[in-house]
């Protein structure tokens, strides 16, 4: 199997590239981004590369189900978080009419 | 051997299709210069994500991403954007800065992941694809009961908070819509809890003259 086709053979490496990848970019977004929703797009890509690397070192090293668990409880903290911080994020913008990160600075009034 | 060797490139041709699906949709994530954008594009990277957990036999992770991620957590951001994002005044709504700065940090951190990939060395074993749905379920109600619960009270908290929180500055608004115009001075708003009992005080003292309103001794 492996002598047939060495080049075309996917395995671990190849996703933990795509995880590695969607990690640098969501961490690009983070560090780069001024508006603060976008910020929390970074959040979400930094999630998803987790997740990937969960299920794919449970499908190729370890075995069973617990990485897929634990993708599931990512999945779980992801939603709590968007709605927390997306209702956070409205409430910033009504007070200051804005939602770059830059020009909220105050912590009250 | 034909059939392991079409069966291979077929799971090359779906590795490599979701993966520039996920990866150019993560780019525009990142560099797009508007905000909406940036968040349909994030539809991209979710549903390449799923079908990746559906090469990795994970088919539940699979229709769960799409569910929750696709249609719960981007509707919402969707919602945040254009609640807060002034769109129709530019098109720059998605301004980044220090890029100079981060994509050297981005490399380094990426350089020490690699080197740590390409250095351990893997025991891969290549597994049947089998369902893993009630794998899932035995687990969940197995060995993993305690954090499930938890992981069921943490949603329960994170749907009270954002219920409080984004209510409150639906009425606040209201309020400002009634009392005229000032919402649109860009005076800072005053406190939360204070806003609504200072504004009601105001109207009354600008109808009544000083002294009637006031109950003072």
């Amino acid at each position: 199997m492996a002598e047939l086709a060495p080049a075309f053979q996917i395995g671990l490496v190849h996703y933990l590239t795509v995880g590695a990848v969607l990690f640098g970019l969501g961490l690009l977004t983070i560090m780069t981004r001024r508006n603060a929703v976008g910020v929390l797009l970074g959040v979400e890509l930094i999630l998803n590369a987790a997740g990937l690397n969960f299920v794919a070192f449970s499908y190729y090293i370890a075995g069973g189900i617990a990485g897929q668990v634990f993708t599931v409880f990512i999945i779980i903290l992801a939603a709590s978080e968007a709605a927390i911080a997306l209702a956070i994020v409205l409430q910033v913008y009504r007070h200051h009419r804005t939602i770059v990160a830059d020009e909220v600075s105050g912590l009250k009034d | 051997m034909d059939e392991i060797l079409g069966l291979l490139s077929d799971q090359a041709l779906a590795f490599f299709g979701l993966a520039t699906l996920t990866l150019a949709s993560a780019g525009a994530v990142a560099f797009s210069k508007n905000v909406i954008h940036s968040t349909l594009a994030l539809l991209g990277t979710f549903v390449g994500i799923a079908g990746m957990y559906v090469t990795l036999a994970a088919d539940f992770l699979g229709a769960v991403q799409l569910l929750v991620y696709v249609g719960g957590t981007l509707t919402l951001i969707l919602f945040a954007v254009m609640l807060t994002s002034r769109i129709e005044e530019g098109k720059h709504t998605n301004p980044s800065r220090g890029i100079f700065l981060a994509a050297p940090l981005v490399v380094v951190v990426l350089a020490i992941l690699g080197k740590i990939a390409s250095s351990t060395e893997w025991t891969e074993t290549v597994r049947p694809q089998t369902p893993a749905t009630a794998k899932l379920g035995h687990a969940f109600l197995g060995p993993y009961l305690l954090p499930f619960e938890l992981a069921s009270v943490v949603l329960l908290g994170a749907l009270i908070g954002a219920v409080v929180l984004a209510r409150r500055a639906v009425r606040r608004k209201g309020e400002f819509e009634e009392a005229g115009e000032t919402e649109e001075t860009d005076e800072p708003p005053r406190g939360l809890l204070r806003g609504g009992s200072r504004g009601a005080g105001a109207r009354l003292a600008e109808r009544s003259p000083p002294g009637e309103g006031e109950p003072s001794g």
